[in-house]
C-alpha cells in the first residue's frame, strides 16, 4: 500500500524539465522511454483514480486507459503546464468519463456496500466514534452516488485533494463561478445524501 | 447530521490509502500503449464543402429530369400523341371564337 501523493507537492523544477527532455525523446521516436514516464506518474495517477474507483481491477484499467490517453495526446502537449498536471488533468477526465459510463449516480443509495464500523459510525452519532479511512472513503463513495460527475469530481478535488478553485475550474472546462455555484451545491447534496443513509442506518 | 461529522468524514477519507501499482503495470501498459496504431482522423469537411457536394448532387439530379422529361416529350411528339394543349385549342378555335354563332 502507498499513500496517494500530496496535492499541494510540486515536483522540482530539475525533474520538469527532465519530463521535457523524455517527451521530447518519446516524440522522437524512442517510445521505450514511455515507461520512465509511467514508473514516475503511476503513483499519481493510481492516487487520482483512486478517489473516484476503489474496484482493483477497474482501478488499474483507468490508469492504464490513462496512460494510453497520454501516449495518444502526446503530441499536443505544448508545454505551457507542467506535464504532471497535463498528465492529472487528464486522469480525472478518465475518471469522470468512467463515472458517466458507469452512470453510478443513477443508482439508488444503499447500505448493502457498508461494513459495521460505517453503520455504528451512523448509528452513534457520537463524533468521537472511530472510524477508519477506508470505511470513511465507503461511506462518502456511496454517498456520491447520489451526485453526479461533475459535482462529485468537485467535491474530490476541492475536499479530499485541496485544488483550488481555478485549478478545478481548468480541469473540468467550466469557469471558476461555475465551480462554486456547484460546489455548493454538490456539498448540499452530499449532505442531504448522508443524512438518508443515516436513518436507513438505523434498524 | 451535523457539520462537524461531515469534516471527521471528509478527514478520515482524505487518509484513505491508494493501493499500488501491480509489479507488472509498466511493461503492461508499454506494450498497450505501443500496439496502439495512431489512426489520422480525417479532418471534418467545411460547411462549404458541404455544401458544394450536396447542391452539385441537386444539380445534376435536376438536370437529369429536364432531359429526360425533354426526351419523353420528343418522343411522344415523333410517336404522334396528341399535345397536352391539343384540346384547349380545339374549344377554343371551336366554340369561344367560332364564327357561325355571331
Amino acid at each position: 500500500m502507498m499513500s496517494s501523493e500530496d496535492p499541494g507537492e510540486r515536483r522540482p523544477a530539475s525533474s520538469a524539465s527532465e519530463d521535457a527532455v523524455l517527451v521530447a525523446r518519446i516524440r522522437g521516436g524512442a517510445s521505450e522511454d514511455f515507461a520512465e514516464i509511467i514508473r514516475r506518474y503511476q503513483s499519481r495517477v493510481f492516487g487520482i483514480l483512486y478517489r473516484y474507483e476503489h474496484d482493483a481491477q477497474r482501478l488499474e484499467d483507468l490508469a492504464q486507459e490513462t496512460f494510453i490517453k497520454v501516449w495518444r495526446a502526446l503530441e499536443q502537449f505544448d508545454g505551457r503546464a507542467p506535464f504532471e498536471h497535463w498528465l492529472s488533468r487528464i486522469a480525472v477526465r478518465t475518471a469522470l468519463d468512467h463515472l458517466r459510463r458507469e452512470k453510478k449516480f443513477k443508482q439508488d443509495i444503499g447500505l448493502e456496500d457498508l461494513g459495521e464500523d460505517a453503520l455504528d459510525w451512523f448509528r452513534t452519532g457520537d463524533e468521537k466514534n472511530e472510524l477508519d479511512a477506508r470505511g470513511a472513503a465507503e461511506i462518502l463513495g456511496i454517498a456520491m452516488r447520489d451526485l453526479s460527475p461533475t459535482d462529485q469530481a468537485i467535491i474530490t478535488m476541492q475536499e479530499l485533494e485541496g485544488h483550488s478553485v481555478k485549478e478545478i475550474a481548468a480541469v473540468l472546462n467550466i469557469s471558476g463561478v461555475a465551480v462554486r455555484v456547484r460546489a455548493l451545491r454538490a456539498r448540499s447534496k452530499l449532505k442531504y445524501a448522508l443524512e438518508k443513509l443515516e436513518r436507513l442506518s438505523v434498524p | 447530521m451535523n457539520k462537524n461529522k461531515i469534516k471527521q468524514l471528509m478527514d478520515r477519507a482524505r487518509a484513505d490509502e491508494c493501493p499500488a501499482a501491480p509489479p507488472d503495470f509498466v511493461e503492461d501498459t508499454l506494450r498497450m500503449a505501443c500496439a496502439q496504431v495512431v489512426v489520422a482522423t480525417p479532418a471534418l469537411p467545411s460547411i462549404n464543402h458541404q455544401l458544394n457536394s450536396l447542391f452539385s448532387r441537386v444539380s445534376l439530379a435536376c438536370l437529369s429530369i429536364i432531359i429526360l422529361a425533354f426526351m419523353l416529350d420528343w418522343g411522344l411528339t415523333a410517336a404522334g400523341f396528341p399535345q397536352p394543349d391539343d384540346g384547349a385549342s380545339q374549344v377554343t378555335a371551336q366554340s369561344l371564337f367560332s364564327t357561325d354563332e355571331m
